[in-house]
């Protein structure tokens, strides 16, 4: 049987493209590794008893636009960055969505016509201005927009990561239940769970090669006409292609692609509350920074914690609490080798040491914890190096500058958070994706 | 030209072992889960199907086991009475009880296996319309099995044995299934029990690693795709053969072929047949501990006197909870237990399953003290078998129990099973049935 599009993985961009897709009336299979679809939208049981999403607590809002498309009804906490940030990412978010609308053509043609007259450049986006601006000057929102990221907020530049502010959380059943929205959403569309896919099949026809398909794991093909990756910028052209068949350019931006990653996050199960009721940053010092760079485990991280079990009671059963720490500027490659469990215990000690003397009694109705590190993202979500967005936010890899919905190879689209719209809203990436492919059919 | 050879319903144990053999089969198929994901399946496997272990490949695709082979155990006297294979073994053990049951177990476990030798034929060559003939037509066999056939399990085990403890623990295989345990006729669940632990390559029992189960099925039926959050709300039917289902969006797929892991009731309703409630289920519940326990690799019963399955049967079917129930304790982990609970009510209000969470929390402390204080959570899951149990159904040939009379609709749960068994042998024989049926071959797939 042949798909209109196969999409390869089933996070919160595959299930908004497949909804998509399916609502305008396409045949879609989604291709998801692991045992059930929602990607890093999960909630995990870490400790008896004792749940929370692992690898964040919050999400970029969902852009008003998908949420119409997939009729979501997810109740989200949303602490709304000042409206003149708000105003620019929508903007971007606006622009992205409106030239994934213009079809694209890669006949010979359409490429003529585009050397003889080449487009002209477009306005500046939104929010490019942030570019040369610093997050030093948003003492507010300073905690939200280093979460997880290795950034200097005094470096010009920074306060690009605003555009990627994560503020959205769930009142109730973590960032599993925003998942099973965006599952329900993509119901009609079918899941090939537990198998990888693991190359794109490129197909040469009379106007060029375009991607008709996926290998799977397990050596079977799926035929489709358009194939839409969610995976990050390298692993979708470095990982899934053979690099003959691409066009150098691609591969050669994709290598020089930089990953950002350096998340690391602990859960911690505790018998009683910690008396936290807001989130609490404990800033890096320049110890921690020196330590990321020569890719050591630092003995002072920063630390981002948060009482996620007052948001969310039923994350902690009665009289229990979760509190998770999120940790930025933890190397994914440590200089000496990998991470071992004594690392990662290494790791959590700093962490909790910190954890202690800013809040004390705390490590006393410690239960259980969980370290995730950024190896771990990167096995359990396929994010190269654990970024979560899918590449560093510096003004180099920010709006225009970060790869669109479209390749140069027809058919193949890019949906996930390398993209543009990537780190700016959940579901953004995968809905652009769709829009582009709709356009183009 | 059609887009799915099979549909099947259901993303369980069941229907992921289905849409699996299926698939191997290079037939295009659907699973329909009505879930957000997969449900992981709560408690131990009975006699997990040796044949479908092998072909699914599911030791290497990443099944684990916590425990095999698990005994029969009961808390009559400490650190209580296990009843494993070894039959001296076990004779010694009830010794504590008696000198005459500890005599009478050898004698009674060679009597229920050497009938259960005669349902082999059942297990193995599934697939023949005509085994219970074959069964049945040999006299000494006939005899034997037509005196079972008028006895309750509990008359038949009084004759055996003294100790109520004993014939209660015993008890709870035969009331599997929604049998009552004086009905004539469930003594003949002791042998089905029996024929199981001999055809289980896991032995009668034996608890999965946490998440292994599911995720060696989902590997193993890669090949067939899932829809999730689809509820399938009918059974589309042509001149008394399946065409399609019908979901909740109002959405049709269309396919020649459904197998369906609900229940017989339930998929018939399905496909517009009356209604049929059913009356009695059994109650699976997974208690999350803060702390590891000991608890012995066995399944411990917890039933003091034979009188409590007629109570608790009458009470299930009054739609109420009976004041005492019976009920199995496994550890699915160092620090989880599941516990199954039967007979209960197949449908259980809120109020009705804290009132049983707090039943089995309970029960737990008293075999581990200071359990309660660690308990931090508790999942459910209530399955309804309808009382479908009867002597007949003991001994149809399975064949009937996993066809219906619509054609092209099979049954493929563990209620296609006369007693409860998450064994996925239903589900492989639905499948072979499925892959011979002639609808399959008149259309060629897109």
């Amino acid at each position: 049987m042949r798909y209109d599009a196969a999409i390869i993985g089933g996070g919160a961009n595959g299930l908004t493209a497949a909804a998509v897709l399916t609502r305008a009336g396409l045949k879609v299979l989604v291709i998801e590794r692991a045992a059930r679809p929602g990607g890093r939208l999960v909630t995990d049981e870490f400790h008896t008893g004792f749940a929370a999403s692992p690898f964040a607590d919050r999400l970029p809002a969902i852009p008003a636009e998908v949420t119409a498309a997939l009729d979501l009804a997810v109740p989200l906490q949303t602490e709304s960055p000042p409206h003149d940030i708000c105003q620019r990412r929508d903007g971007a978010l606006a622009r992205i969505f409106a030239e994934a609308k213009v079809p694209y053509r890669h006949g010979l043609l359409a490429r003529l016509r585009r050397a003889l007259m080449p487009p002209l450049p477009g306005p500046a986006w939104p929010g490019q201005d942030l570019a040369a601006r610093a997050l030093a000057d948003w003492p507010g929102l300073q905690a939200w927009a280093l979460l997880g990221r290795v950034t200097d907020p005094a470096l010009l530049g920074s306060a690009l990561s605003l555009l990627a502010l994560a503020g959205a959380a769930p009142l109730r059943g973590g960032l599993g239940a925003v998942g099973e929205a965006f599952i329900a959403a993509a119901a009609s569309a079918p899941f090939r769970l537990g198998l990888e896919a693991s190359e794109v099949v490129v197909e040469s026809g009379r106007w060029g090669r375009r991607a008709a398909g996926v290998l799977l794991a397990d050596g079977s093909r799926v035929a489709a006409d358009a194939v839409i990756s969610t995976l990050d910028l390298k692993r979708s052209i470095l990982a899934l292609f053979d690099w003959a068949s691409l066009p150098p350019a691609m591969t050669t931006s994709a290598a020089h692609f930089r990953m950002g990653g350096g998340t690391a996050r602990l859960l911690l199960a505790l018998k009683r509350p910690s008396g936290l009721t807001a989130p609490l940053l404990l800033p890096a010092d320049g110890e921690a920074r020196a330590a990321f760079r020569r890719g050591a485990v630092p003995h002072q991280p920063s630390l981002l914690i948060d009482p996620v079990s007052v948001r969310d009671a039923s994350l902690a059963p009665a009289g229990g609490a979760v509190l998770t720490v999120t940790m930025a500027g933890i190397p994914a490659r440590l200089f000496d080798g990998a991470w071992t469990r004594e690392k990662r215990a290494h790791l959590a000690a700093a962490a909790l040491r910190r954890l202690g003397t800013a809040l004390p009694g705390t490590l006393a109705a410690l239960d259980g914890i969980h370290v995730i590190v950024p190896p771990d993202i990167e096995a359990r979500l396929g994010a190269s190096e654990g970024d979560l967005d899918g590449g560093q936010l510096f003004p180099d890899q920010m709006l225009a500058q970060r790869p669109g919905a479209r390749t140069p190879l027809a058919g193949f689209y890019l949906g996930g958070a390398s993209t543009a719209a990537g780190p700016l809203g959940t579901g953004a990436a995968g809905y652009a994706a769709a829009l582009s492919l709709l356009a183009d059919r | 030209m059609r887009k799915y050879d099979a549909l099947v319903i259901g993303a369980d144990v069941a229907g992921l072992s289905a849409a699996a053999i299926l698939a191997g089969a290079g037939k295009r198929v659907l699973v329909l889960e009505c879930e957000a994901a997969p449900p992981e399946p709560i408690g131990p496997v009975y006699a997990l199907d040796p044949v479908l272990l092998s072909q699914l490949r599911l030791s290497a695709r990443g099944l684990r086991f916590v425990s095999r082979d698990l005994p029969l155990s009961f808390p009559e006297a400490l650190p209580g009475i296990s009843l494993g294979r070894d039959g001296h073994a076990a004779s010694r053990a009830l010794s504590v009880l008696g000198d005459a049951d500890a005599k009478s177990w050898v004698p009674f476990r060679q009597e229920v296996h050497a009938l259960a030798r005669q349902l082999r034929r059942w297990w193995w060559s599934a697939l023949e319309e005509g085994a219970a003939d074959w069964v049945l037509e040999r006299q000494a066999v006939k005899a034997r099995f037509a005196r079972l056939c008028l006895t309750g399990a509990d008359a038949f085990l009084a004759a055996h044995f003294q100790s109520d403890a004993l014939i209660a623990a015993l008890l709870f295989d035969a009331s599997a299934g929604g049998f009552h345990v004086s009905e004539p006729g469930s003594a003949l669940a002791l042998v089905w029990r029996a024929a199981q632990e001999m055809a289980g390559l896991e032995g009668a029992a034996a608890m999965p690693a946490t998440g292994t189960l599911l995720w060696s099925l989902i590997k193993a039926a890669a090949a067939a795709d899932i829809r999730c959050c689809a509820k399938v709300t009918g059974i589309v039917t042509r001149t008394g053969a399946v065409t399609g289902i019908r979901l909740a969006a109002g959405e049709e797929i269309q396919a020649p072929l459904i197998l369906s892991s609900l229940s017989g009731g339930a998929t018939m309703a399905l496909a517009g047949a009356p209604v049929t409630q059913p009356q009695i289920g059994e109650a699976r519940l997974l208690i999350s501990l803060r702390e590891k326990i000991a608890f012995p690799p066995a399944r411990l019963i917890l039933a003091e006197q034979p009188g409590i399955y007629a109570d608790a049967h009458e009470a299930a079917r009054a739609g109420r909870l009976a004041a005492e129930l019976p009920m199995e304790m496994t550890a699915a982990a160092p620090d989880k237990i599941a516990v199954t609970l039967r007979p209960v009510p197949a449908f259980l209000s809120q109020e009705d399953r804290i009132q049983l969470a707090a039943r089995a929390v309970q029960l737990l402390s008293r075999q581990v003290p200071g359990a309660a204080a660690l308990v931090s959570g508790v999942r459910f899951a209530v399955s309804g078998t309808g009382a479908r149990a009867t002597l007949a159904h003991l001994l149809a040939p399975s064949v009937l129990r996993v066809k219906t009379n619509i054609a092209g609709l099979y049954l493929c749960g563990a209620d296609a099973e006369p007693l409860a068994c998450l064994s996925g042998r239903a589900a492989r024989i639905a499948a072979g049935l499925a892959l011979r049926d002639p609808a399959l071959g008149s259309e060629p797939t897109e």
